[in-house]
Formats: structure tokens, sequence, C-alpha cells
């Protein structure tokens, strides 16, 4: 188990959202929709999706949503921002890590599916900056003791998938009735960068 | 520092009622109890849809993925939470708003529990409620928890039960009204919420409080009520009195009745004691069996309006009197819910659009400088980062004064003139200040099939692409043709109130080769007016991809032919169905598969058009008896009981408390028992003695062959010690002796429904 310095345990954040953002798509929200049909007829991303509600109609609202048993996507434009959004749908029960493990994997999985099937439109996320929101008000509320709490879960999660990036958790300032957000800027090392440039010259 | 807690329960038991309270925990363990097997499937889906947990489309586990019918892999595949029903599966969350009335913090708590177990979308419904999608059922018992602590409340909001009371949201500010009915609708919603005599309905039951009888915006709706309150004042002997037209039997749906008269005018005193007896008459007469004939008008139609008030009046006499009629009483006085003074000086310069709105969204209530704003949701939906955004504007500019409207938006009331500027350009600033409220592009839908399991046909896609078309030609400003509304249904059952739209569409299906394909049916002569007493009928159905070139030409036809002053209704009756049914056949046809493949896919989807995924709703739940009720609540009690007797820990009072709610599931399996001859048993333990000792006992109803006799033995021990124990190992025995006599009652009512 995570222990939080000091020995304590480490808190249980409950649920999430997680997001990475792009510039408007060039293409109108319609088009993914038949996407989203798509990836539930293949079962695409692994787990149990089941349906696509579109709340374009909505100014800033969560456009075409994708929806999982356990994990919900939409192509959110929440606060005038569009971007990827993964929800997870459930708290997770178990190690609060591997929970924001297990939606930033599928956040970026479904990042992945969607550039490659947006073909037209040239869809490009940035994966350098990630937004992280605690949906649990009642486990990580918008307060100072609920963003210590949240930074050290979401900062052992980010250290186990991006190994070899720095990483910035920053508090996203808000109204406190919202919710508890962060952003997660992962940026590439000095050594890695050089690392790559050698694995290129060679 | 602010105080940890490790559950919302915990959280809030300060903020929420205890009986309150103790009902949300009843449920939680109902559920509990479903997914131990314990409690039937059937029952559970009764006490959910009372508690407004709702089905919701692919619940049964299946889609049509637009190739073929595809199971989904549900984690608990085969846990129901209803008949034909996955546990796993999202549902909906009806709560309700009685009269539409929200405070500023229940906004907040709203928008919070639509981002924590939906998808952040807030959807305000045609009867005032707010509805949240895709919410998983083992969230329902936290979310009633916050919901509750801040007075809103879930309870019967689906089911066959008394629904969410609507009225008029002009009432206390509007011209026509004879008086404000916002305290009556509040007094009869807090009079039959749960009230005994509502428990035993074959339907559901809708009541709506109209302020005056001939309004043109048509804000009451009574007429397609099954019970509709109307206000209005005599006078005798030169002194007014307020009271009611009381009209009874309305109702849409595939089979649409107008409302009956049943009073000219009730005195507002008889206001309780007369919808007391027309539940206890509708509870007694009404159908059970087919719930296609269950709802009220059927049995007004049966009876005859004057047999039915017959009835009424005899069971009006037997009622003794009820000290809620005195202590709901209302006052008679309109709240003024505006601040003291202005907030601003007025001078605020606005935002683009201003002029816009102002024409079409601003009411000019009957009190001298204020104005009622409405704020138009495109298809009844917000975020809840634009309900935390209007929180905050009621607060700031007003006392708590928000309706929802029964036209799926909201109405800020009681707005000093002075700052309406500034109320649009904060409703701008948050995506609130769409112009267009209640005019021809305010279109009303349904969920359809977005996310009902009755939908046919997609009425929230069709609603947006006329909202996007009407708005883009900006015809909610036109003159000619603002006032006309239009209303979509995704199936005849008429959730959209197609009935009582100028222009109605219905969803239905179409064979076209092998083909299926969505068509829209279409309703003319529908109107608000007189509270919604014209329906509209159908001319014929138009492939769903037509509908919006159906508009535009039925439109076009109006506007080209309409004399001065003449509504669309007018135009259509003068007209004739016939004629216009005529000029729209081009319309109906349907364009081979090849020729034209995007008529057989729906709008908002992308799958080839099919009817396989249409399930079975909910909307009346199954019939389950108060006997059956009574059941559950027994067995909720017995579990209870068991998980303090689990606990190590418990302390001497939990075990004793534990014994004595083993007796109580007793008391409430017998009083159960009774229900089924006598729904008025009271639940007073020696009444509930003596009555079954009488009717099941000396009679040998409870004695079988091999249950019975000792199950009676532990009953009568049980009483005799009113549930006392003496330590943790008699209050154990007490608990497995209730669960075996509520097994005994389960076998006795078993007998008894099958007439053995």
């Amino acid at each position: 188990m995570l222990r939080a310095p000091g020995g304590g345990r480490m808190s249980n954040v409950g649920r999430l959202t997680a997001k990475l953002f792009s510039p408007e798509p060039a293409v109108p929200d319609e088009h993914f929709v038949p996407i989203f049909h798509k990836w539930i007829r293949k079962r695409a991303l692994g787990g149990v999706l089941f349906d696509v509600a579109d709340y374009t109609h909505v100014p800033e609202g969560p456009g075409v949503v994708l929806v999982g048993h356990d994990t919900t996507f939409s192509l959110d434009r929440s606060s005038g921002q569009f971007g990827l959004l993964a929800q997870a749908r459930r708290p997770f029960l178990g190690d609060a890590v591997e929970g924001v493990v297990a939606t930033l994997e599928a956040l970026f999985a479904a990042a992945d599916a969607i550039e490659r099937d947006v073909t037209e439109a040239g869809l490009r996320l940035d994966r350098t900056r990630i937004r992280i929101e605690a949906n649990d008000r009642l486990r990580a509320p918008n307060t100072d003791g609920g963003f210590v709490a949240l930074r050290l879960v979401v900062a052992a999660a980010a250290q186990r998938l991006f190994v070899d990036r720095e990483i910035i958790v920053e508090r996203v300032e808000n109204d406190r009735r919202e919710r508890l957000a962060i952003d997660v800027i992962l940026r590439v090392d000095n050594q890695s960068l050089s690392a790559a440039y050698a694995a290129l010259m060679e | 520092m602010t105080k940890e807690y490790s559950s919302w329960r915990e959280a809030l038991a300060a903020k929420i009622p205890s009986a309150v309270a103790e009902e949300i925990d009843l449920f939680e363990n109902q559920m509990e109890l479903r997914k131990a097997g314990k409690l039937e499937e059937k029952v559970f889906a009764e006490l959910r849809l009372r508690r407004g947990a709702y089905g919701q489309r692919y619940d049964n586990g299946k889609r049509y993925d637009g190739l073929r019918t595809q199971e989904i892999p549900f984690p608990r595949r085969g846990l129901t939470k209803g008949p034909d029903t996955e546990f796993d599966a999202p549902g909906m969350q009806r709560i309700k708003i009685p009269f539409g009335k929200l405070s500023a913090e229940q906004l907040e708590v709203l928008a919070d529990c639509a981002e924590e177990y939906s998808n952040g979308i807030l959807h305000i419904t045609t009867r005032q409620d707010v509805q949240l999608h895709f919410v998983d059922i083992e969230d329902t018992p936290d979310m009633h928890r916050r919901l509750a602590s801040v007075g809103i409340t879930t309870r019967e909001a689906c089911g066959n039960s008394v629904r969410n009371v609507t009225g008029c949201p002009y009432a206390g500010i509007c011209h026509h009204e004879a008086f404000d009915i916002s305290p009556y609708a509040n007094a009869e919603m807090r009079f039959l919420l749960g009230h005994r005599d509502v428990q035993d309905f074959g339907r559901k039951f809708k009541i709506a409080y109209s302020g005056c009888s001939e309004n043109a915006l048509g804000c009451g709706r009574a007429m397609m009520h099954d019970l509709g309150f109307v206000a209005a004042v005599r006078t005798i002997d030169g002194r007014e009195e307020r009271g009611f037209r009381v009209v009874v039997g309305g109702g849409l749906g595939p089979v649409p009745h107008v409302a009956k008269d049943l009073y000219d005018f009730l005195p507002v005193a008889e206001m309780l004691p007369i919808s007391q007896a027309i539940a206890r008459v509708y509870a007694r007469l009404g159908e059970k069996r087919n719930r296609n004939k269950a709802r009220i008008k059927f049995l007004v139609a049966q009876l005859g309006i004057d047999e039915f008030k017959r009835l009424i009046e005899e069971e009006r006499a037997a009622l003794g009197s009820e000290p809620q009629w005195a202590e709901l009483a209302p006052s008679s006085v309109t709240v003024r819910e505006s601040l003291p003074a202005a907030v601003t000086d007025g001078t605020a310069a606005p935002a683009a659009g201003f002029e816009e709105w102002q024409r079409t969204n601003v009411y000019t209530p009957r009190q001298e400088g204020f104005v009622a704003v409405l704020v138009n949701l495109p298809l009844g939906d917000l975020t809840a980062r634009q309900a935390r955004r209007l929180s905050d504007i009621v607060r700031t500019y007003t006392a708590d004064a928000l309706r929802t409207t029964v036209d799926q938006n909201f109405l800020l009331r009681w707005i000093h003139t002075q700052d309406v500027v500034a109320v649009y350009n904060a409703l701008h600033d948050a995506k609130l200040a769409l112009n267009g409220a209640t005019t021809i592009a305010d279109v009303t839908t349904c969920p359809g099939t977005d996310t009902c399991k009755l939908g046919i046909a997609s009425s929230r896609g069709l609603g947006a692409q006329l909202r996007q078309r009407l708005h883009e030609r900006a015809l909610q400003f036109d003159p000619v043709v603002k006032d006309v509304h239009i209303r979509v249904s995704g199936c005849p059952n008429s959730c959209g109130l197609h009935h009582i739209g100028d222009i109605g569409f219905y969803g239905s299906s179409r064979n076209v080769g092998a083909y299926k394909v969505p068509h829209f049916q279409v309703i003319l002569g529908g109107s608000l007016e007189s509270n919604a007493a014209n329906y509209g009928l159908a001319i014929g159905a138009v492939p769903s991809k037509r509908a919006p070139e159906t508009v535009d030409r039925l439109l076009g036809f109006y506007a080209a032919e309409r004399t001065i002053g003449e509504s669309f209704r007018d135009w259509v009756m003068r007209v004739g169905k016939k004629t216009i049914k005529e000029r729209l056949q081009d319309l109906m046809t349907v364009p081979s598969h090849d020729e034209d493949p995007t008529f057989y896919v729906d709008w908002h989807d992308a799958r080839e058009y099919t009817i396989g995924d249409i399930g079975v709703g909910e909307c009346a739940g199954e019939v389950v008896s108060l006997t059956q009720f009574s059941l559950a609540t027994a067995e909720s009690k017995v579990f209870n009981a068991s998980l303090v007797l689990d606990d190590p820990q418990a302390t001497d009072d939990e075990v004793l408390g534990a014994s004595r709610l083993a007796y109580g599931a007793i008391v409430t399996a017998a009083q159960g028992l009774i229900k089924a001859r006598n729904p008025d048993i009271t639940s007073d333990p020696d009444t509930v003695f003596t009555t079954f000792k009488g009717s099941f006992i000396d009679s040998g109803l409870f004695l079988d062959r091999f249950v019975g006799a000792g199950e009676w033995q532990y009953y009568q021990a049980a009483h005799a010690a009113r549930g006392e124990a003496r330590d943790r190992d008699e209050a154990r025995r007490r608990v497995e002796e209730a669960q075996l006599f509520i097994e005994a009652a389960h076998a006795c009512y078993g007998r008894l429904a099958a007439g053995v």
C-alpha cells in the first residue's frame, strides 16, 4: 500500500475525470457518432461500451458521449475548451493510485483510437497536459486538504505511467463549488531528449 | 478544520429528517436484499420506481449495433433490478420539483449530483421534474440523501403513485390568474406524498394546478391531467370566496382523454378531502390487471362522470377528519420572492443579442417594477456548471425565485426591472441567454430513443434539428409563425405532448422493402388554450428525415393562407386535415435504400434503423400489492436487525433495538396480510395483533399443513414481550423467528392470491 508522507494511508479519492485538450476539430460533432458506434460494435478499448448520447445542442457541454460501464468518454467542451474526456463512472474500491492509472490508461487508449479514426480531420490531442478532476465531493473535496491528497495520488500514478517525463502537478484555480481540478503537465527531460536524439543519429 | 466523513449518510445525518433518512436506508437495504436474491425482482422494481429510479434503454442487456443484436457484457449478467432489467445497466433518476419551485441551494445540489452520478447534464421535463440519465442504481441512495438534505424528494417520482404535482410557473405574477395556486399545489403535494390512500393504484396519477381557465400561455394544462385544479373566485353575499374548478380523468398517451368537470366550484377547504376521496375510489375501483386500461380516465369513462361524482361524494362523506387537512391549509398570501431593492443602477451596457432576447424571453408580471425571465434550455438540458451559474444569478437578483416550467425551461421571477440587463449579461456569460423561449424555435421533446426503452424514433434528434433550422431562419421573431408550437414524442405515449402541439410528431416505424424506416406521425389541431383542452389528430406519417421539410411546408401554407389573426389551429380546422394531408402526400414517400440510405438511419444515430431495441416500459411499473410492499418492508427490517446482531461490537442497546425491530417486522408482515382485505388497517401493534388473530388465525387462513402454527406462536411470544429480549441470544432468536413468520406470510399471501 502506498503511504503518504508521514506514514498516513493514501487517500481514496473516489471517482475521477481526466481530459486531454485539442484545438477545435475541423469536422462537425456528428462525425464522431459513427466512430463511437463502431467502437461499441467492435468492442474496442477493452471495456464494456454500450451507448452513444448526443448533447451537442448544449453550449460547453459534453458533446457526443460514448457511454461505458466503467468509463464514459466524451468530446467535451466544458469551460470552452475542446478535448477528449474520460469519466470513471464508479469509485475505485482498491488502491487509489491503481484507479487513477486505470482512468489515464483508458483516456490514452481512447485518444489513440480517436486520432486514428478521425483521419481527415487531423485531430491532435495534446498529451503534455492532462486535466484531472476529482468527481467525488465527499472523498476529494475542493479544499486545500483535498488538493494535497489528490496531488499525492495523481503524482504517484503519473510517475508509474510516464517514467521518462518530468511531471508537474498544478492546482487549477476555480470556484470552490466546482470539482477539485488539477493539471498534470508532462515534460520530456533533457536526458530523454538526448537519448532520443542519439537513437535518431544511429 | 473541517470534519471528515466516510459516507454521505454520516455527513448529512443532521440535515435529513429522521423519517426520510429511514426511508432511504430502507431502500438501500432493499437493494442489498435484491442483490442477495432475497427480494423478488418485480417487487424491487416497483420499490425503486417509487424512489424515482427508472429503467433506461438497453437495460435488458441487449443492443442492436447496426448489424446484429449484441449482448452487453455487464459484469453481473443475470443479476436483475426488475423483470428483464440488468442490475448493472444504468438508469434514469427522476427528481420531483413540486410546482417547479427550486431554490439556488437545491439547484447546486442537483448540479453536484448530475456531475458525480450522471454525465453532468440536468434535464428538465414537461412535468417540471429534473431527470438525470445513465445513473448507477447503487449510487441512488447517496444521491437521495444529498437531495433530501436540501428538501428535495424522489419519492413516488415514478411507479403507480402520485407523480410530481405541477403548477403554473407564472403563479403569483400572472395577469390572468384568479389567485396564486402555489401554496395550494404545495399543500396537495405534502398531503399526498406517501399517504396511505395513494399506495394501491393500478397506474400513475398526475395532478396539475392552473391559475386561470382561459390562458393562452397554456401553463397549467389541467385538462390533460388525471386530476386538475383551476383557480376560481366566487362572490357570495358580497364576500369573495376562493375555490377551484375541479376536472378529472384527463390524460394524453396513446388514447388521449380531455378531463371532465367534477366541480364547477369547490371551496379550497375541500381540496384535500376531495383529493383523498378520489384517490380512495381510484384505488378501490381502478383497473389493476390490464395496465393499458388502468389510468383513472378509463374509470371515469366507464362509470360516467355523474356516477363517478356520486361515488366521490359518498367516499367524502365516509372520510373521518384528517388533522392534515387543517395543518396544511395554505396561506392565501402570495409570497414576494424579490429582493428589497434593485441590485444594479440599471446603467450596464447589454451584451450582444439583448434586444432579441428581450422580445421573446422577458415577461412583464402584474406587479409593477418587476420582470420575469425565461431561461431557454435547448431540449430541456443544461450542464452542471451552467446550473451553478444560474444559482448565482438566482441568489444575486432574487430571493430564490426560480421555477422549472412545463416547457422544459426555467423561469426567473421577481427581478427588478432595473436589473434586467445585468441578468441578461450574467445569463449570456453562462451561455444561458438563448432567445426564442416558448416560441416556434423552442421545440419540446421527450427523451425518445436516446434513453427511453419505449422510444421508436429519435424525438430529441428531430427536436435538435428543428430547433437549429428554426433559429437559423429567425422564425422565433416572425410575427406570423412565432407562436406555433412544435412538440415531438418518440412513441405514441405522448411524453413530448404531441397532442397539444400546433404541430405534433410521434415516432413510428414503417417497413420499406426489407428495411425498417423511422417515421413520425404528423398531428395537427392541438393547442394549449383553455388549459390544453384541444387535442390534435394524426394525418399520416412522414419519414423521419422529411419531418423538417414537413414543418417548412406547413408553415409556408399557413403563412400564405391565414386570415388576419387566425391561429394555426384555426387555419388547420378551416382548411381541413384532408386537404392538408393531400398537400403533404409527396413527403410521405421513402426513396429506396439504394437511392438514399440516409432515410434508413435515424437522427442522432449512425446505425441502420431497427425497432429491435424497444423494451418494456416502466411508466407504470408492475402492479405490486400493498401486501407485497409490506412484506418487502418486513424483510428489510429483519435484514437490518440481523446486521446489528452480526456486529460483535454492537452495544446492549443496539441488540435490544434489533430485537424490537424484528418484532416490528412481524407486525408489518401481519399488517400486510390484513391489507389484502382491509387497506385501512392501522399500524398499531395491538390492533394488528387482534385483527390478525380474528382474520387469519381463527379462520385458519394463515395455517397450512406445514407452516403457520409455529410462526403464529412466534408472533404471540414476540407480541407478549413487545419485542424485548433479555440478551443477544434471545434477540437472535427473535430475528430468526421473524424471518420464519415472514416466510409463512409469503406462503399465506401466495394462497390468497391464487384464490386457494
